[in-house]
Order: C-alpha cells, then sequence, then structure tokens
C-alpha cells in the first residue's frame, strides 16, 4: 500500500520525480543552470536509464530515439541549450513518436547564470509544440507525469517549461508511484519517420490535423484554470508568476494558464466577458499577449509590466497596487560589492594571467572562466555562446592577421561544441591556438561528469576521451599537454604557439578545485621580502587580502596552488611549515 | 500561523542546508513551506540569499521588500546588504564572521555592523559561530551553529523538533558534528 506523505522538494527534485512517476525509462541531457538537477535527481532511480549527453541535441535526439522505439523518455536541457536542439525539435513535430517524449527546459530570467533571456515558449508557437507550465514544485511533479501521456495521445512531443524560480525554489509535494508501461512494439514505419520532402508534406498535414485536436483538448483541460474573485481586473497568467500574484494580491480574478501553447481561446474569451480590466501577467517576451491582441481581445500587458528581467512580487505590487508596498530600511548603500569569484586554487587563474601579459586577444566560451572577465584578471575579449570561442577566434583572426589570437573553453564545452570548429581551423589552416582548460568536469553547473572524465552519469566507468589523440587525428599540427600550475611552462609553449603561425591545440590540465581531495598545505607572505608590489593581488584570488600595509593569505581559503609564488617577483611566498 | 526569513551569506558556507532544515522543521509541523535559492555561478563566493514563507498557505517563493520577520546572516556585512528585505524592527541573528571580499581594499569593508543594525531598529542576536565550529573541529557546521542560536529566539519548534529536522537532512558521520553544532549555538 502507498501512503501519501507530504515532502518538500526543490523543483528540479519534483521534475525528476514526475518523470519518474509518469514511467520514463530513458532520460538525457546536458547540465545547465537552472536545470542541472533534473537528471541528477533521476539519475537515482535505478529503474530509469539516464545519462549525460555531449550537448543537448545528442541528449534530445537519444531520447526522441527511444521514444520512437518504443519507451518513454525525457530530455533535459537549459535554455540556450534548446538552440542546440531545435533542429531535431522542428521535425520530430512532424514524424511525431511512438512512446512519450517529454522535454524539459528551464529558462533564466535576469540571466542569474546565463547568457541571454530568451523565452522558451517561443520555440513552442515556432514549432507548434504543446507546452506545459508548472508554477510550483507540485505542479512540477504533476504536470511532467501528465506529459508523457498527452504525448503518447496526440503523438507529439511535449515541453515542459520551468523557469530558474521554478526548479530553484522548494515547495510541498505528495510523491505518488511510478506507472509502469510495457515497451511499446517498434515498427518500420519510413512515411512516420522518414522525413524525405514527399513524406514531410504529408506530416505536416497531419500536424495540423493533430493541432486542432490539441486545440479542443486545452479548452477544457483543468490545467488551465478561471478563479474569480474581484472582477475589477483580471490577470492572465502562468508558471511562478501564479504564486507570486496568488500571495501579494490574492482578491483579483486569475485565468491560469497551465498550458503555455496552444493557448484556450474560448476560455480567454469567456474570462475577457466576466472582468472589467484584463491584464497578461508574463515574464520576458510578450508572447500570450500579442496571441491575445490578434484575436481583437483589448488586453494590456508589457505597457504594465517589464519586458526585460524577471518579475517579482515587488513588480506585481509596484505595477499593480502600489498602496500595498511595505515600508523597509535599506542599509546596503556603499557595500563593497561581492561578485562570484575563480576559486582560490582554480587552475584557470595562472593561464588567464600569462595571456594578460602576453596581451593575447582571447575568445573565451561559457563556463567557469567567465568568472576571469571582470579585473583585475580581465581576461576575455569574447563569450557568446558554447563553442564559439573557437570560431569567433578564427574570425577575428581572417580580420586582423596581426593579433595573437587564442581560443580558451573548457573540457566539457570542447566536447559540446568544440569539435567541429577545431576541425575548421585546421581544414582552412586559421593560425589560431585553442586552449583547452582541462579541469576534469563541467564545472560551473557544480562538477558533471562528460566523455572526457572516464565516467558516467551513474558513476560507471566508461571510455575516456583522450583530448590529445582527437586532435592529433584532426590534422592539428601543434599539438601539446601542459600542467596548469606550471606557469614557466605554459608561457613558452604559448608563445612557440604564436610565433609557429599554424593552428596549435594546447591541453592544460589541473583537476578543479571543487574536485580535490587532499588537504592543501597553505602559503603563506613572508613580510621581510614582500615590498608590496601589487603583483600578486592582480590575480584575484579570494585567499589574498591586500591590507593598508601587508599582503597577507587567508589559511583556511588557500589551497596552496603556488600560482601567487611563481608571479611574485621577490618570492615572499612560502609554504607553511608543517609541524 | 504564518511568516517569512530571509537567509543570506557568501556562496559556500552551508546556506541551503541550513535553510533545508528549517523547511523539514516547519513541514513536520504541518506547515506549508516555499522558499527560493540561488545555484550555479552565485556560489562561486557570490553574495547569496535564500527566502523562505512558511504558513498554512504559502505561494510565493519571493519575498516582497520590508517583509521578512527574520534573518539570519551567516557573515556581517551580508546582512546589512539584504536589510531591503526584512520588516521595521525585524530579528537578525548575525554571526560576527567577516569575510572581506576579494580584490576590495579592506577599509570599505563596514565597521560596527551590529550597532547599525540596531539603531534601525532591528533586534539583533550576535553569535561567534564560525569560531565555534572552528573550535568543534570543521569550519562548515558555523551553518547549524547560527541555526542553533536562532531555534531559541525563533517561536516554532522544540529541540527536538529541530534536531528531528537535522537527522532528515543529514546522514552518515557528519551528523554527529552537525547535532553538535547545533547544541552548541542553542545552549
Amino acid at each position: 500500500m502507498h501512503r501519501a506523505e507530504k515532502r518538500i522538494m526543490l523543483g528540479n527534485e519534483a521534475f525528476a520525480r514526475g518523470a519518474y512517476e509518469g514511467g520514463v525509462e530513458v532520460a538525457a541531457g546536458y547540465p545547465g543552470t537552472p536545470s542541472t538537477e533534473i537528471l541528477q535527481f533521476l539519475s537515482h532511480y535505478r529503474e530509469v536509464h539516464s545519462r549525460w549527453s555531449p550537448n543537448e541535441k545528442v541528449a534530445f535526439e537519444v531520447a526522441s530515439g527511444a521514444a520512437i522505439g518504443g519507451k518513454r523518455a525525457l530530455a533535459t536541457m537549459k535554455h540556450v541549450g534548446l538552440n542546440v536542439a531545435s533542429d531535431a525539435l522542428m521535425t520530430l513535430v512532424y514524424t511525431g513518436i511512438n512512446a512519450g517524449f517529454v522535454f524539459i527546459v528551464a529558462d533564466d530570467p535576469s540571466m542569474h547564470s546565463s547568457q541571454n533571456e530568451q523565452d522558451s515558449r517561443n520555440y513552442a508557437f515556432f514549432a507548434k509544440v504543446p507546452a506545459l507550465e508548472p508554477a510550483n514544485s507540485a505542479e512540477a511533479l504533476l504536470f511532467t507525469r501528465l506529459a508523457f501521456q498527452l504525448s503518447e495521445e496526440f503523438d507529439l512531443p511535449v515541453m515542459v517549461r520551468s523557469t530558474t524560480r521554478v526548479s530553484h525554489s522548494r515547495g510541498v509535494v505528495i510523491p505518488g508511484v511510478r506507472e509502469t508501461h510495457p515497451v511499446r512494439p517498434y515498427r518500420k514505419a519510413a512515411e512516420k519517420y522518414v522525413m524525405i520532402p514527399a513524406f514531410a508534406r504529408k506530416s505536416r498535414v497531419v500536424l495540423q490535423e493533430k493541432l486542432k485536436m490539441l486545440q479542443e483538448w486545452v479548452e477544457e483541460t483543468p490545467l488551465n484554470r478561471i478563479e474569480i474573485r474581484d472582477t475589477s481586473l483580471g490577470v492572465i497568467t502562468g508558471g511562478v508568476l501564479y504564486d507570486y500574484l496568488r500571495e501579494v494580491l490574492p482578491s483579483l480574478s486569475v485565468l491560469k494558464l497551465g498550458v503555455g501553447y496552444p493557448l484556450p481561446r474560448k476560455k480567454i474569451e469567456a474570462f475577457a466577458e466576466k472582468v472589467e480590466k484584463l491584464v497578461v501577467l508574463e515574464e520576458i517576451d510578450p508572447v500570450w499577449e500579442r496571441e491575445i491582441k490578434s484575436w481583437g481581445i483589448p488586453v494590456r500587458g508589457k505597457e504594465i509590466f517589464p519586458e526585460i528581467g524577471e518579475i517579482t512580487p515587488d513588480t506585481i505590487v509596484e505595477r499593480l497596487s502600489p498602496e500595498k508596498k511595505r515600508e523597509y530600511i535599506d542599509l546596503s548603500t556603499y557595500l563593497p560589492p561581492r561578485p562570484p569569484v575563480l576559486c582560490a586554487g582554480c587552475p584557470h587563474r595562472g593561464i588567464f594571467t600569462i595571456l594578460r601579459e602576453l596581451e593575447a586577444t582571447v575568445c573565451g566560451d561559457i563556463g567557469c572562466y567567465t568568472l576571469g572577465t571582470l579585473p583585475p584578471l580581465s581576461a576575455m575579449d569574447t563569450c557568446l555562446c558554447m563553442g564559439a570561442s573557437i570560431s569567433l577566434a578564427e574570425g577575428i583572426k581572417l580580420a586582423h592577421q596581426e593579433l595573437p589570437v587564442v581560443a580558451v573553453l573548457g573540457d566539457s564545452t570542447f566536447v559540446h561544441a568544440g569539435i567541429p570548429p577545431l576541425i575548421d581551423a585546421v581544414y582552412n589552416k586559421t593560425p589560431i591556438v585553442v586552449l583547452v582548460l582541462d579541469n576534469g568536469t563541467t564545472a560551473m553547473t557544480g562538477g558533471q561528469d562528460h566523455p572526457g572524465t572516464g565516467k558516467t552519469l551513474l558513476g560507471e566507468e566508461t571510455v575516456r576521451l583522450d583530448f590529445v589523440a582527437l586532435a592529433q587525428a584532426i590534422g592539428v599540427p601543434f599539438v601539446a599537454r601542459l600542467d596548469a600550475y606550471h606557469l614557466a611552462h605554459i608561457r613558452e609553449t604559448l608563445q612557440k604557439a604564436l610565433a609557429a603561425r599554424i593552428p596549435a591545440f594546447l591541453i592544460v590540465e589541473g583537476l578543479c578545485q571543487l574536485k580535490k581531495k587532499e588537504r592543501a598545505v597553505p602559503l603563506t607572505v613572508e613580510d621581510q621580502w614582500c615590498l608590496l608590489c601589487g603583483l600578486c593581488n592582480t590575480l584575484g584570488c579570494p585567499a589574498l587580502l591586500k591590507e593598508e600595509e601587508m599582503v597577507h593569505i587567508t589559511p583556511e581559503r588557500c589551497a596552496g596552488c603556488g600560482v601567487c609564488a611563481q608571479v611574485c617577483p621577490f618570492c615572499a611566498m612560502r609554504e607553511v611549515e608543517v609541524r | 500561523m504564518k511568516g517569512s526569513m530571509v537567509l543570506c551569506g557568501v556562496g559556500g558556507m552551508g546556506i541551503l542546508k541550513a535553510s533545508e532544515v528549517i523547511a523539514e522543521m516547519l513541514i513536520a509541523q504541518g506547515l506549508f513551506v516555499r522558499q527560493s535559492e540561488v545555484h550555479g555561478m552565485a556560489q562561486r563566493g557570490g553574495t547569496v540569499i535564500t527566502h523562505l514563507r512558511f504558513g498554512e498557505e504559502a505561494y510565493s517563493p519571493l519575498l516582497m521588500r520590508g517583509e521578512a520577520e527574520y534573518m539570519i546572516a551567516f557573515e556581517s556585512m551580508e546582512a546589512l546588504r539584504y536589510t531591503p528585505y526584512l520588516k521595521l524592527g525585524a530579528t537578525v541573528v548575525v554571526n560576527s564572521f567577516c569575510l572581506h571580499p576579494p580584490g576590495v581594499n579592506s577599509h570599505r569593508y563596514p565597521t560596527n555592523i551590529p550597532e547599525t543594525l540596531q539603531q534601525a531598529g532591528f533586534q539583533v542576536t550576535v553569535i561567534p559561530a564560525t569560531e565555534k565550529s572552528l573550535k568543534l573541529g570543521d569550519v562548515r557546521v558555523a551553518n547549524m551553529v547560527l541555526l542553533g542560536a536562532f531555534s531559541r529566539i525563533f517561536p516554532i519548534g522544540n529541540k527536538e523538533d529541530w534536531e528531528n529536522a537535522i537527522h532528515k537532512t543529514f546522514s552518515g558521520e557528519v551528523l554527529e558534528l552537525n547535532l553538535s553544532a547545533f547544541r552548541e549555538g542553542r545552549a
């Protein structure tokens, strides 16, 4: 007998639970804040085959294939990951699936940990894929579970859209039991699964018929819910904004959209009839507002609420009911900021110091190393999207032959999207230096394994991708392996590589600080040698403090990496003697 | 019964774990809890805040400015940074520990933080949580020392309720250490 027990769950844990209960058999993804923990939590359920893929496109396709093959499947990603997977998505809606296929995409309004704040609901409209919008952990579980049924009912992939505040907030859920479904038979059906133009044209018509049926379903489903209270103002909203609104202005009438695409036109029209004024409360783009306005319904949205950044309970009160603002005291003025920084002992610090010294043009990439962008390291010229370091570096080199152009990316990012541009640099003979900072993990998202670590998501040993052998196979004419903490050697090799004017591939190895197990021997500054030149402070190390008349190393923070000792011209840094 | 609080400090100080314990304790009392937290880039030594709301009903995981009745500050200066979330006269439990942001000249770090908070009308309790945790042999349990101190002030939950929540959150060898840190803070 299953006993219903209340539990508090992180949104991402609830997504995993929902997929588990929904009978998912295969799950794949690539780490990306705020989506990462979904797959990590799911990997604890050993009935499910969960795996990290090299990138979101591969994950999406592996999961699609599993669904076509007959097992319920899930793919997870952050919003920008869906750009990578979108090629598969745009046509998978044509073929349909066999067993249920669900993908969870987590948006990041306000860019807490992202390079842009694109609104994935646009993809739902663009690809014509049904999209669910949970507001909290309980709905994350319920909607994900339901998404599998929906997917099978309409033979379509289903998107579940999260945002940072859904994924990274906790709420009460009541876990249920897992559905089990026998593996569906797989039959060869070229007309359905082979999208040559002749078949694709037919499938496009089939898709339109499915959308018509979906439209009927969306009008009926209780996921879209009208709550009539004070009728002077009606708010159409969804996702976590519903929870904000319910908290701060509980008396308003609400149409809560649990389905973000397609929209329930009749239900919206009925709601509009019942209220005096109608507003759409939605984060980032006016996706619903545009659609509703196109039907001629008078509604306001972005003229009231901001189009940029996340909407908070404060924003809602300010814009709809400013008299409800509370008094507060702000003692934060004049405080020094505390931005995130590269950890003490981070293997990236030394290399950035050298690149700065060589005045290289540095095309960076997505990962922890973006923390080296701001002063004092000031290490980056560009950072655009996964893998773009190499290709942008190539382009800049084409524009300015005289610049020493270097691409810098991490091991996981290199595997994700760095291999085709490396092939391009060799094929087209672009003389750039590619530095792969191999810290043995996907660090920024909290340390996930990938093909270069030799371990799977389930912790199994596997074949470890050999970066040097890969570069050699590609035909890179200059390949070297370097120790991230041996600055003189890095400097010398880098100078050689730049002087050679051929494509070069340097792999800089140093384990992520968060992965190190042994206790470090901290360094100390010997005051009689320190002349306060301040060079060590340009490393941006959180263990180094410059007081008025001295430089000090905080022993609890120092990782003993020795980078400051290699930079100090007066050899003032020494290891603390262990008694 | 309803209310809200913020927990703030610097990434890596165990703020998430502490808020997990609070949430577990409140759930066990039959209350609903909503809580929001910071993952990803903000954890690399950056400033961190967690919002927590509880009650028979609880919807929004984010608080409004001027709303929180309690604050637990794991680092002194961060208490000042998040005062806008506090209700006038709110209760603040603050760690005496000061962590200078890297690259910032140390004279920019504010002095007399507890006094500043008191003068602004907050009810302030200063706890040498980091010192106490070092005496226990592990700086990582400063969060439980603070939680122990907070548990004396917070009207919900007795010692057993709190310790049950700690049992739910930790397991293995770290459990005992976290329990002793909690007791140290509560004593």
